[in-house]
C-alpha cells in the first residue's frame, strides 16, 4: 500500500542510491565527472581501477569531493520517509491500537502492532511527526503512546514526561537502534531461535530476520542511522558528537581524522610498511604482499571515514577494520549467512537415527564392555561366596592393608561415624539401591540386624577391588582355598547366630551354584550398606570408598549387566563353590 | 569486504524479486549461499531462440562488485558468443583490466555500478543480436554468417529440448 502511495518518494529514495552497494548513499562523494558514490565505495573501486564507474572517465581519489548538498537531501529525505511510514504504520494496525491502549506490552495484540511500527521505523527518531500526522487520525494520536512512535523519540531526548508507567517496558529496550525491532519479539517468546543478521550482525529471532533484512538493507549501516539521528535531532550538536569530542583527547594524538597520503606500497621497505601499521594499531603479521593489501584497505577506510560528518575515532575505525579484515579471511564468505539457517532445532528423527547409527556403530565396543563386566562380575561372585574366611584372615591383621587406604581416599571417613559416611557416598547408595531390589527375598531389616557385618564387607571389598588380581596372584589363589574350606565352617556359625537368616543364605548359596551369581553380591552389599559403626570400622569404610571410586566409572554397566544376567540364565559360576 | 558483497546481492536478490524484469528470473541457487545463482532466461520474441528457457548458472567473487561474475548456460547452447561449455562471452562480464578479444571499449565492460538485473538484459539482447566478430563459438558465428537457415534450425532444436520436447 506505501508503495503506491509514495511512488514519487520511492523515486527520489532510488535517485539516492549508490550505484555501487545499491544502498543509499554513505557519505556520497563526487567525482570529476559529477558522478556521485558512497565514499568508501568509490576508493575501494579506485584501488581497481582508477575510472568512474559510471562513465568510464579517467578518475583519481585525490579528485574526489564531498557532497554535502546530497548528504543533506539524504537526511531529509530519510525524516520523510520515516514519517510517512510511521503514518501507514499507524493505519493499519489501528484496530488494535485503539482497542487498547492502555494494555500492558504483554498483551499480544498491543505487542504486534508494536513489532509493526518498530519494524517499520526502527532507528531514526521521528522529530516532524506531530506536523504531518495530526491530520489524520484523532484516534490515531490518542492511541499512538502505545505504539513505538514515541519511543524513538526518547531515543533522543531521554525522558517524555507523557510516558506512562505500564509503556515503560516496552520502551526501555529500544536503547539501540537496531534492537528495536526485536526486543519485544524476544520479550514474548524467550525460547525463539536467534539469527544474526548477515548485515549488521545483530541477533534476532529468526521470524523478523527477513523484515530485518529489508529494513537494513534499504536503511543502510548501523552507523548511518547513527548519523541520520544526529542529523534529526533538534539541535546539530546532539548526544554523539560531543561524546566523540571527549572521547578525542585520551584517545589517540590525531583525532580529528587526517587522510593518510598516498603511498607506493612497492617502493616501501618492509620495516616502515609495518611501522605504518602499527601507527593505526593494526597487525603486523604476515608476509609483504598481506602487509600491502592490509595497509591499502586500511588507507580506503581511513579516507573514507575522513569524509564522514561524524567521523569515528580511530580505535572504532580500527575494530571496524578487523571485523572487516576477520571476514575476509573467515573460511568463506557464506558461513556467515549459513549460521542464519543452521541454528534451527535438529529433528527428533534425526537426533533419534543419529543415535541409532552411533549405537551401531559401537556395538561391538559395548559387547566387549559388557562382557568384560561379566566377566568381572563372575569374578566377584566367587570371592563374595568366599566372604567369611576372608573375614578372619584379615581380621588378623586388620592394619595390613586398610591403612594406606584410608589416608590415601577417604577424609571423610576418619572423622565421621562410618554408617554416616557409607550413606553419604552417592555412588554407594545408588549402586546397592537397585541391587537390593534384585533381591527380594532379602528383607532390609534382616541385613540390618544380621550379623555384625564388618566382617561381611572386607571380602566383597576385596571382589570390588581387584577381581582379576584376586583370581591371579598365587597369594589369593591360595585364600580363595582356604576360604572355601572355611566356608563350610561358617556357614553353620552365621545360622546359629541367625536362624532367620540361615535358610535365605542356603537359597542364595544354592542360587549361585546353577545360575545368578548377583544375588549373592545384593546381598553383600546391603550388609556393608548397614554397618554398625564400631572403632574398627573406619577401615572397611575407607576401603569401600576406594573401591567404589575405583569401579564407579563401571557401575552402571555392571547394574546393566546384573539385569541382562538374571534375565538370560548365564549358566556359568565359580568352579570352586560347592 | 565479503560483507558488502554479501550485501549487495541480496539487495539485487530484493530487487529482481520486486520488480523482475520480462523474460528473466534469477536467484541464489540456494539462500546458503548467495554466491552462487541460477538464472532462467527466456529467448526474445521474434529471434530463432523465442520460446525457449534456458537455464544459466552465476557464480560471483568474493569481492563483487569490484570484479564481475561468471556465467554459463548450463543447456546446450548454440551461439557465436557462447563457448561450446555454456560459458558466456559478453563485454559487461569481462573486468576492466583484461580484455580477451582486444577490442572491447572500457565503456561497455564491467563497472560495479553494473548489476545481475543489467547483466542478464545484456544477455537477451546477445541472444537476439549475435555479435559474429567475436567469435566463442567459431562454428556458431560462421554458421550465423553463412547459412542463417540450418542455424535456425539448430537452435529450434536447442528451444525444443530445453522445453523437454524433445
Amino acid at each position: 500500500m506505501a508503495r503506491a502511495e509514495f511512488g514519487e518518494l520511492h523515486e527520489l529514495e532510488g535517485l539516492c542510491k549508490c550505484g555501487i552497494c545499491q544502498e543509499t548513499f554513505n557519505t556520497p562523494v563526487l567525482t570529476q565527472c559529477s558522478h556521485s558514490f558512497c565514499s568508501l565505495c568509490i576508493r575501494k573501486w579506485l584501488t581497481t581501477k582508477a575510472v568512474c564507474p559510471a562513465c568510464s572517465s579517467e578518475t583519481h581519489e585525490s579528485s574526489l569531493r564531498k557532497n554535502t548538498v546530497l548528504e543533506n537531501i539524504i537526511e531529509a529525505l530519510e525524516r520523510v520517509k520515516k514519517n510517512r511510514k510511521g503514518v501507514v504504520a499507524a493505519r493499519s494496525p489501528q484496530k488494535p491500537n485503539a482497542r487498547a491502549p492502555s494494555q500492558g506490552p504483554s498483551n499480544s495484540n498491543v505487542n504486534s502492532s508494536n513489532k509493526l511500527n518498530q519494524n517499520l521505523h526502527p532507528s531514526v527518531p521521528i522529530s516532524a511527526i506531530s506536523d504531518s500526522d495530526t491530520d489524520d487520525s484523532d484516534a490515531f494520536i490518542k492511541t499512538r503512546p502505545s505504539t513505538s512512535k514515541i519511543s524513538p523519540k526518547t531515543n533522543v531526548r531521554s525522558n517524555v514526561p507523557k510516558e506512562t508507567p505500564p509503556r515503560t517496558p516496552c520502551i526501555k529496550p529500544q536503547t539501540t537502534a537496531l534492537n528495536q525491532s526485536l526486543t519485544p519479539k524476544v520479550g514474548a517468546s524467550p525460547a525463539v531461535v536467534k539469527v544474526a543478521c548477515p548485515v549488521c550482525s545483530v541477533e534476532m529471532p529468526q521470524r523478523v530476520i527477513n523484515e530485518h533484512l529489508d529494513k537494513c538493507l534499504s536503511g543502510g549501516t548501523t552507523r548511518s542511522s547513527v548519523a541520520t539521528k544526529v542529523a534529526a535531532t533538534p539541535t546539530p550538536v546532539s548526544a554523539p558528537s560531543p561524546k566523540v569530542a571527549q572521547r578525542a583527547p585520551d584517545n589517540s594524538s590525531n583525532l580529528p581524522l587526517e587522510p593518510i597520503k598516498k603511498m607506493v606500497y612497492n617502493l616501501m621497505p618492509d620495516a616502515q610498511l609495518r611501522k605504518e601499521l602499527k601507527k593505526y594499531g593494526l597487525p603486523t603479521q604476515g608476509d609483504r604482499k598481506c602487509l600491502a593489501g592490509r595497509m591499502q584497505r586500511y588507507v580506503v577506510l581511513h579516507n573514507a571515514e575522513c569524509d564522514a560528518t561524524n567521523p569515528r575515532t580511530l580505535e572504532e575505525l580500527r575494530k571496524y577494520f578487523e571485523k572487516e579484515e576477520r571476514a575476509l579471511s573467515g573460511p568463506s564468505n557464506t558461513t556467515k549467512f549459513s549460521s542464519m539457517f543452521k541454528t534451527k532445532q535438529p529433528d527428533e528423527d534425526e537426533f533419534d537415527k543419529a543415535r541409532k547409527e552411533y549405537i551401531r556403530q559401537n556395538n561391538s565396543s559395548f559387547q566387549n564392555l559388557i562382557e568384560q563386566c561379566r566377566n568381572r562380575n563372575k569374578s566377584k561372585t566367587k570371592e563374595q561366596s568366599v566372604q567369611p574366611v576372608t573375614l578372619s584372615d584379615s581380621e588378623d591383621d586388620p592394619e595390613e592393608v586398610p591403612v594406606p587406604t584410608i589416608n590415601k581416599t577417604s577424609k571423610d571417613s576418619d572423622s565421621d561415624s562410618p554408617c554416616d559416611d557409607v550413606q553419604k557416598t552417592p555412588h554407594h547408595k545408588s549402586v546397592q539401591r537397585p541391587k537390593r531390589k534384585v533381591l527380594s527375598i532379602d528383607s532390609d531389616t534382616e541385613d540390618e540386624t544380621d550379623f555384625d557385618g564388618r566382617p561381611e564387607k572386607r571380602p566383597s571389598l576385596e571382589g570390588n577391588t581387584s577381581p582379576v588380581l584376586v583370581s591371579k596372584t598365587p597369594v589369593k589363589r591360595e585364600l580363595r582355598n582356604r576360604v572355601v574350606h572355611a566356608k563350610v565352617a561358617e556357614k553353620p556359625q552365621r545360622r546359629s547366630l541367625k536362624p532367620k537368616q540361615a535358610p535365605k543364605k542356603e537359597v542364595t548359596k544354592a542360587v549361585v551354584n546353577k545360575a545368578s551369581p548377583m544375588k549373592v553380591i545384593d546381598s553383600e552389599g546391603s550388609d556393608s550398606l548397614f554397618d554398625t559403626p564400631s572403632s574398627a570400622d573406619t577401615i572397611p569404610c575407607g576401603q569401600v570408598t576406594r573401591s567404589q571410586k575405583e569401579d564407579s566409572g563401571d557401575d552402571a554397566l555392571s547394574k546393566f549387566v546384573t539385569l541382562l544376567d538374571d534375565n538370560s540364565d548365564s549358566g556359568s559360576t565359580t568352579d570352586f563353590e560347592i | 569486504m565479503a560483507g558488502s558483497a554479501l550485501r549487495r546481492l541480496m539487495a539485487e536478490y530484493k530487487q529482481l524479486t520486486l520488480n523482475p524484469p520480462e523474460g528473466i528470473i534469477a536467484g541464489p541457487i540456494n539462500e546458503e549461499n548467495f554466491f552462487e545463482w541460477e538464472a532462467l532466461i527466456t529467448g526474445p520474441e521474434g529471434t530463432c531462440f523465442e520460446g525457449g528457457v534456458f537455464p544459466a548458472k552465476l557464480v560471483f567473487p568474493s569481492d563483487y562488485p569490484l570484479s564481475p561474475p561468471k556465467m554459463q548456460f548450463t543447456c546446450e547452447m548454440f551461439h557465436p558468443n557462447i563457448y561450446a561449455d555454456g560459458r558466456v562471452c559478453i563485454s559487461i562480464l569481462h573486468a576492466p583490466g583484461d580484455d580477451p578479444m582486444g577490442y572491447e571499449s572500457s565503456a561497455e565492460r564491467w563497472s560495479p555500478v553494473q548489476s545481475v538485473e543489467k547483466i542478464l538484459l545484456s544477455v537477451v539482447s546477445m541472444l537476439a543480436e549475435p555479435n559474429d566478430e567475436s567469435g566463442a563459438n567459431v562454428d556458431a558465428a560462421k554458421m550465423w554468417r553463412e547459412d542463417r537457415a540450418e542455424f535456425n534450425r539448430i537452435a529450434e532444436r536447442i528451444v525444443r529440448k530445453t522445453l523437454g520436447l524433445s
